[in-house]
């Protein structure tokens, strides 16, 4: 049966969309690469839990393997690219972290030099945070010196033992801090009920009270009507002769070729699904590939290059219980300040510590646990004493850095899959060694017995975004500031490869801001979109 | 792969040389916990075999304590890649067994449904923070 709206992707921002369009009295159909997930059967819910973690749940799908994973050349980076395919998509896996964008994220050029001007700023899009906010429940505290004033959270995510042992460490300093905005209820919140510290948000949460959109955006959805048709993979979007979208052809569950017609394309398939499909759409209107006249489709991947520091402590701090991501996050070091040798800067996320089998196969690994007879104590004086750190560093967008197709892989269906290449620039080089070495230095405030920290952490490519920019000007970017392709009037691209930088912080709170923003564009002027 | 006897004896030694068991605090060694050794674990008992005749004219296994820790710390630098590889699986191993979680205190359960407490923590910390002020650049 025809759409109107298509939407491809049913992860992060493709949810929020989905919602937002559901109650227009149009047909809305989202075509998702993956499937239902089924919270029984996540690892906190299973004795081998950390296990788990290198096998099917483990944030490469070139590791997973799964059926439905699309593979993804990353040799030519020194980070690996992570995602997760599923309803929900890669917010099945997040640890939930949900800070904003800083206003200045949205004026680089003009402030500081670096990176591009965003079409939109903070003031347009606080209202769409505000809403999603709402939806998703969200756990902070309120007064956050390093924000414009956030209303209406839940209560923050406790700090426990480690958490106000290094908040204490901050403090010393004169550094900020604060309380982790995450993506987690702490209250029973619209039919969900609230976080019991499972600890493993990162690979599913069973109890439902991270908020996966699976659980937030989707139920309400689909009650609207939205149809959601599973274990979809799009192959590309066709179009007319008058260069319009026409639908997209897809492979279903049982490997069939079919098409689904649609009036309006809108693509959510994250930084490098949707570059790849845009890639993949060639035709003879677009020969190098759709809405890619201006030759950026791909281009300006930013990950954000993840720096880690990790503090051993004497006591025993219970480190290893709680929302393993979210604890108490810093932004001292967020605004620029050139003295640094760098310009922009980063977010400094307090991490739990990790679980037992972790902390062994580390400690062995780095030496730190022994063989041999003091491996017992060895083991009893890191477990759970142990406080974690991300260093999240802000990247430019450059065009050397960029999402292509592969000469070579493809994914089960035959459909040519993506290669990332990737490097990391002086600039993130610099904040990146700055960065670990104040992480170090809160950890020694705090009274660590010793630390360690380093970086770019390889399995951290999580922050996919700048693959088809948002701007005014058609030859330096994909979409307008209404996320409409410049060069199709009927193509959206609702996800964080709009982003025209990057900020320092974790994206899906932005993401699905702008998602909600795009969406509102569209509704207002629907009719004007959708093809005759 | 099968193993004779002898290998056995072998692998055993290896596997408390990497975990001993602790009789006070009533944890066993790897070599009690079931460990199911693959073909890395095959090579790296060749090895330590093949230089414990070479360096001490006498198989592993039958070597003193003091004896083994040599060859085995000599072959760790030979094959750090290979040595590690098995150690991460035999801790990984070895911290799943009910035995050892209940002495330690790790769980024997899945995290959920009973889930954990965590300690709320003092947010009167904040007040230094929050009397500094405004950092954010207003745009």
């Amino acid at each position: 049966m025809p759409a109107d709206i298509l939407i491809i992707g049913a992860g992060c921002s493709g949810a929020a969309v989905a919602w937002r369009l559901s109650d227009l009295g149009l047909k809305v159909v989202c075509l998702e690469q993956g499937n239902y997930m089924d919270p029984s059967r996540y690892p906190s819910a299973t004795i081998d839990w950390e296990q788990r973690r290198q096998t099917d749940f483990h944030p490469s799908p070139n590791v997973r393997r799964l059926p439905i994973d699309m593979p993804v050349n990353d040799c030519d980076s020194p980070i690996s690219a992570c995602y997760y395919s599923a309803v929900g998509g890669s917010t099945i896996l997040y640890s939930g972290h949900f800070p904003r964008f800083h206003p200045s994220d949205f004026k680089t050029k003009t402030l500081d030099g670096v990176g591009d001007d965003w079409p939109i700023d903070y003031h347009e899009l606080e209202s769409y945070y505000a809403m999603n906010d709402q939806m998703t429940g969200v756990s902070g505290l309120a007064g956050d010196p390093a924000y414009p004033p956030i209303e209406g959270m839940l209560p923050p995510i406790p700090l426990g033992r480690a958490g106000e042992k290094i908040a204490k460490g901050f403090n010393k300093l004169g550094w900020h801090w604060w309380p982790a905005y995450a993506a987690i209820i702490t209250r029973n919140y619209k039919n969900r009920e609230r976080c019991i510290n499972l600890g493993p948000c990162n690979l599913g949460c069973a109890q439902g009270a991270k908020s996966s959109t699976d659980v937030t955006y989707w139920p309400h959805a689909l009650r609207n009507g939205v149809e959601l048709k599973t274990l979809s993979t799009v192959s590309r979007i066709a179009v007319d002769r008058a260069g319009e979208a026409i639908g997209a052809h897809y492979f279903d569950a049982d490997g069939t070729e079919r098409f689904q017609p649609a009036r309006l394309v809108i693509i959510a398939a994250n930084g490098i699904g949707t570059a790849r499909l845009l890639l993949n759409s060639k035709s003879e209107l677009f020969p190098c590939g759709l809405a890619n006249r201006s030759g950026k489709v791909g281009k300006n991947l930013m990950m954000h290059p993840l720096g880690y520091v990790e503090g051993v402590f004497d006591e025993p701090l219970n480190s290893h219980l709680g929302p393993q991501g979210a604890c108490i996050s810093s932004q001292e070091f967020y605004e620029t300040d050139l003295s640094r040798g760098f310009a922009r800067g980063f977010t400094m996320q307090i991490l739990r510590g990790q679980g037992p089998i972790e902390t062994a196969v580390s400690g062995i690994l780095r030496q730190d646990i022994p063989w041999g007879e003091e491996h017992h104590q060895s083991f009893q004086n890191m477990f759970g004493h142990t406080i974690g750190m991300a260093i999240i560093t802000e990247d430019f967008p450059e065009e050397c850095n960029a999402v292509t197709l592969d000469p070579n892989l493809k994914d089960r269906h035959g459909i040519p899959a993506p290669k990332i290449t990737y490097r990391l620039s002086e600039n993130s080089k610099k904040m990146l060694a700055f960065g670990i070495a104040r992480g170090k230095e809160v950890m020694k405030a705090s009274g660590s017995l010793r630390e360690m920290g380093f970086g770019p952490v390889r399995m951290a490519g999580w922050h996919l975004m700048g693959t088809a920019r948002m701007g005014y000007n058609p030859k330096t970017s994909v979409v307008n500031s209404i996320g409409q392709s410049h060069d199709v009037r009927n193509l959206f691209v609702v996800d964080s490869s709009v982003f025209v930088t990057s900020g320092g912080v974790n994206p899906a709170s932005t993401l699905q801001a702008v998602a909600l923003y795009i969406a509102d564009q569209i509704r207002a002027n629907i009719y004007e979109f959708l093809r005759n | 792969m099968s193993f004779s006897g002898i290998d056995e004896a072998g692998l055993n030694d290896l596997l408390d040389l990497i975990i001993p068991p602790d009789p006070q605090k009533g944890l066993p060694g790897a070599s009690q916990v079931g460990f199911q050794p693959d073909e890395e674990v095959w090579k790296i008992l060749k090895i330590l075999d093949d230089a414990a005749i070479v360096e001490l004219d006498s198989r592993f296994h039958e070597l003193s304590h003091p004896d083994r820790v040599t060859v085995v710390n000599s072959q760790r630098k030979s094959h750090p890649r290979l040595f590690s590889w098995v150690a991460k699986h035999v801790v990984t191993h070895y911290y799943q067994q009910q035995q050892v979680r209940r002495v330690l205190s790790l769980g024997e359960s899945p995290p959920f449904p009973e889930g954990y407490s965590v300690e709320e923590g003092d947010l009167t910390l904040l007040e230094d923070v929050y009397f500094r002020g405004s950092i954010y650049r207003h745009v």
